[in-house]
């Protein structure tokens, strides 16, 4: 790939909820989404409708931003020092996963989306109400993904996507939640540009092995059923790719 | 088309706005003392590079980041009801002649062009400019009184009115598509948004 100006396009930002958040959709009705040149994008109102199925009933456009989405991976590594090379100089490092810190400047949103992507960090709406008329948090010590796949019902993780018309290289984060100072929300007579942190962290859910298939030939390696007891194991976990959510 | 002499004619500039509006059906503002003068404003983002002079230097590519149009005009011979109509729709669409709606209120309020409403209805007005001898008229689909709306001198004399009006690409969703701006495409964001055409609003 030549060398050439970085140019993203002006940025849709949309989230993509767990199961049991189906009746947030946003998203117009009889809105379809095609894949022109390779970038994923709303279908105008013309086109055959039959390009594509209707989007997931949890897929919803959080909003458009007044300023540049900002995507920062955090790598951690971890030093091991021998004695032979002094205590300053490590000799090996360690590699120990990231996350990815996004942060979003939204200017045109939706704030009941936004609203929904803070509850859901808090450890979701335990009480099943569909519109919670406060901010409720899950007691303290709940998982997000409760182990489950992402996207399923009961993953309170969200996936994020930030579209690309112009480069065609949409970002999507399977599993983020709103962190630290999620959100800063200036209310007052000029539009509320909203600041959001949101991190991306390589979730994965309990029963995936290494390798992740079964086998039903004993002798050959995964021979057996996949147990839902199984340990958590990073190799190869995905943390962002280039496919939009639809 | 063969270069010639260029002459608009008498301009005479019609208005027209929200539907529940005094300006809801087409209304003439008035004629003009002067030409009305056009001066579209062009926005463009460097690109800098180190190799090119960085900030010292020359761009090496630009952006282009929209525009928008400035439209200045001395009404002579005007309709001073109208023109009031005209300065309250700039002013946020209040109740009466003079009344400024709320700080921070929007003009389109994500409605339709013309969309009624009262002061929740659309409040940008479509400028139209005649032009009887070459034939080329302007349309502005969404304009505004603007800075210093208008100067009028009150005096002996006749009041000479100076005008600005700024026309912005408005458009109900960013994202594009909407019947506000019907040659976008929903997901292509301000391509294809009319800033003005050479047509007449009816």
């Amino acid at each position: 790939m030549p060398r050439s100006w970085q140019v993203n396009g002006p940025v849709m930002v949309t989230i993509k909820f767990g199961d049991h958040c189906s009746g947030i959709c946003n998203i117009p009705a009889g809105t379809r989404y095609v894949i022109a040149s390779g970038v994923t994008q709303r279908a105008s109102p013309e086109a055959p409708l039959n390009t594509l199925p209707p989007p997931s009933p949890t897929l919803c456009e959080l909003g458009i931003t007044s300023e540049p989405v900002r995507i920062t991976p955090k790598f951690n590594h971890r030093p091991v020092f021998v004695d032979a090379l002094g205590p300053d100089t490590p000799g090996e490092l360690l590699w120990n996963l990231m996350h990815v810190d996004i942060r979003i400047p939204l200017i045109h949103y939706d704030n009941a989306i936004l609203e929904k992507c803070l509850i859901e960090s808090m450890g979701g709406d335990g009480f099943g109400r569909a519109l919670p008329t406060f901010w409720p948090t899950a007691p303290a010590g709940s998982p997000l993904g409760n182990g489950l796949f992402p996207t399923t019902s009961g993953n309170h993780y969200v996936s994020l996507t930030l579209t690309s018309p112009v480069a065609a290289n949409p970002y999507r984060f399977r599993a983020c939640y709103m962190a630290e100072q999620p959100v800063e929300l200036p209310l007052g007579a000029e539009k509320s540009v909203a600041l959001c942190h949101f991190r991306a962290i390589p979730y994965t859910y309990y029963s995936r092995t290494f390798g992740d298939t079964t086998s039903a030939v004993p002798g050959v390696p995964n021979y057996g059923p996949i147990l839902p007891s199984s340990e958590l194991v990073s190799s190869g976990l995905p943390i962002y790719d280039h496919i939009a959510d639809t | 088309m063969p270069r010639d002499w260029q002459i608009n004619g008498p301009a005479l500039v019609t208005v027209k706005g929200r539907s529940d509006s005094f300006i809801g059906t087409l209304s003439q503002l008035g004629l003009t003392s002067e030409p009305v003068t056009i001066t579209p404003v062009f926005h463009h983002k460097d690109i800098r590079l180190d190799a090119y002079g960085g900030m010292d230097g020359v761009p090496a590519e630009v952006q282009f980041m929209l525009s928008e149009v400035r439209v200045d005009m001395t009404l002579i011979h005007y309709d001073p009801v109208i023109l009031d109509v005209c300065m309250n729709e700039s002013m946020g669409g209040a109740p009466l002649i003079g009344q400024m709606s709320y700080a921070g209120a929007t003009l389109g309020n994500n409605g339709a062009r013309f969309a009624p409403g009262g002061i929740l209805g659309n409040h940008y007005i479509g400028l139209n400019i005649s032009s009887p001898v070459v034939g080329k008229p302007y349309r502005f689909f969404y304009t505004f009184l603007t800075e210093q709306p208008v100067v009028i001198p009150l005096g002996a004399e006749k009041s000479m009115v100076k005008c600005q009006w700024r026309c912005i690409p408005y458009t109900q969703d960013p994202l594009g598509g909407s019947p506000s701006q019907p040659f976008t495409v929903a997901g292509s964001y301000a391509l294809g948004a009319l800033l003005w055409d050479n047509g007449a609003d009816t």
